[in-house]
């Protein structure tokens, strides 16, 4: 290769590293610095299609009820004698952590449970104050369960023939996240633990504060 | 008469020793289950197995609060929680956890509500060891959370010869 020739090559190499590096400062960062959890926050929080859920004291609970402050929202049965009890006392750690911390009022947790037949209200209600007294059961028809479910990418399965009174469901181990505008803003996958769950909470919180302070 | 009769203490004898012997090769520690919320029939009871011995296996469990026992083990493939009954558990030289989101004794059909502090009986039976039972306390359904961050650095170091 002639010198000419070569210099011209590493003429063009600078200009396009310096391409490069102008790209790589003006290129939003990877959707905007979102905060590192055990588990994943949505660049884009997702709206989910309206809903309507029998709440624990029987009235309804629909998507209304994620607005104006943060859900965590578990699925689960009942009759679940491993999972379910104890992701529902870490999530009760999770809420005594925020208590302590004075973000509990901006927080309220639900308990859905994907196994109707067998998961009335009256014994909804029931189990999850067990675990906190503040916590929400919540449940509905298979079908409004299934949409809902779909859409947050959460799964559940029954066994074939659950007609007697022992059957074990299977259901996604994740916790949800719902922001103050009802929206899927984060997912905390298991195992779970309160202190973990609790400072993602806040990692969450303050990046959400500080996105709306500056009118993202 | 005196023969049948000392061969029927050596027969005695030697069988408590022989099952002293095999059940001393395991012993079942830390056995805890969680208080029943209102209104539920069944828990799940958790312990630790230590096999000082050679390779066993846990075949059967039961209880006299339970109508029934049975072991199961929780996986989570995918992000799903699933619960596997399961005939037996292996159970190799060392030691072998049954604890929460893993290992568990699933109790079904239970006469009363377990309440913390209540203790129980609970019978594991093991294919070498024999039959071992254990007192099982029962915890506040937030007290899973105690489980947390103990027991590791004693996972290795304990197969003693076999």
């Amino acid at each position: 290769m002639s010198p000419v020739g070569k210099n011209l090559l590493i003429a063009v190499g600078f200009v396009a590293f310096l391409i490069g590096l102008g790209l790589a400062a003006l290129w939003p960062r990877g959707g905007d610095d979102l905060p590192q959890i055990t588990g994943f926050v949505y660049p884009e929080p997702k709206t989910v299609s309206p809903f309507a859920l029998t709440a624990d004291d029987g009235s309804t609970f629909d998507r209304s009820d994620l607005e104006g402050r943060w859900t965590f929202v578990f699925f689960g049965y009942t009759h679940c004698p491993d999972v379910c009890p104890l992701t529902l006392a870490e999530l009760a750690g999770v809420e005594q952590r925020l208590r302590q911390a004075g973000v509990a009022a901006e927080t309220q947790h639900v308990f859905v449970s994907v196994d109707p037949q067998r998961d009335d209200p009256a014994r909804l209600r029931e189990y999850v104050r067990h675990f906190d007294p503040t916590f929400v059961g919540a449940t509905g028809p298979e079908p409004v369960l299934r949409q809902l479910t779909r859409e947050l990418g959460v799964l559940f399965d029954y066994p074939e023939g659950k007609e007697g009174a022992n059957y074990e469901v299977a259901h996604s181990a994740s916790i949800e996240l719902f922001d103050p505008d009802g929206r899927l803003h984060a997912v905390f996958t298991a195992p779970h633990d309160a202190q973990t769950i609790a400072e993602d909470f806040r990692k969450i919180h303050r990046h959400w504060q500080q996105r709306r302070s500056r009118g993202a | 008469m005196l023969t049948r009769l000392i061969a029927f203490a050596l027969l005695v004898v030697s069988t408590v020793l022989i099952a002293t012997a095999d059940s001393a090769a395991v012993a079942v520690t830390g056995a805890w289950a969680r208080a029943t919320p209102p209104g539920l029939d069944v828990s799940a009871a958790y312990f630790v197995i230590e096999n000082r011995g050679a390779a066993d296996r846990l075949t059967a469990v039961s209880s006299p609060v339970a109508g029934r026992a049975e072991l199961h083990r929780t996986t989570t493939r995918d992000g799903m929680a699933r619960m596997e009954h399961q005939h037996a558990v292996a159970v190799p030289p060392g030691r072998t956890e049954f604890a929460p989101g893993g290992l568990h004794v699933m109790l079904l059909g239970l006469e009363q509500p377990l309440r913390a502090g209540d203790r129980f009986p609970l019978t594991l039976e093991f294919e070498r060891a024999g039959e071992l039972t254990v007192e099982v306390s029962v915890r506040a359904a937030g007290g899973a959370g105690h489980g947390h961050g103990n027991g590791h650095g004693h996972s290795d170091g304990h197969g003693h010869g076999g």
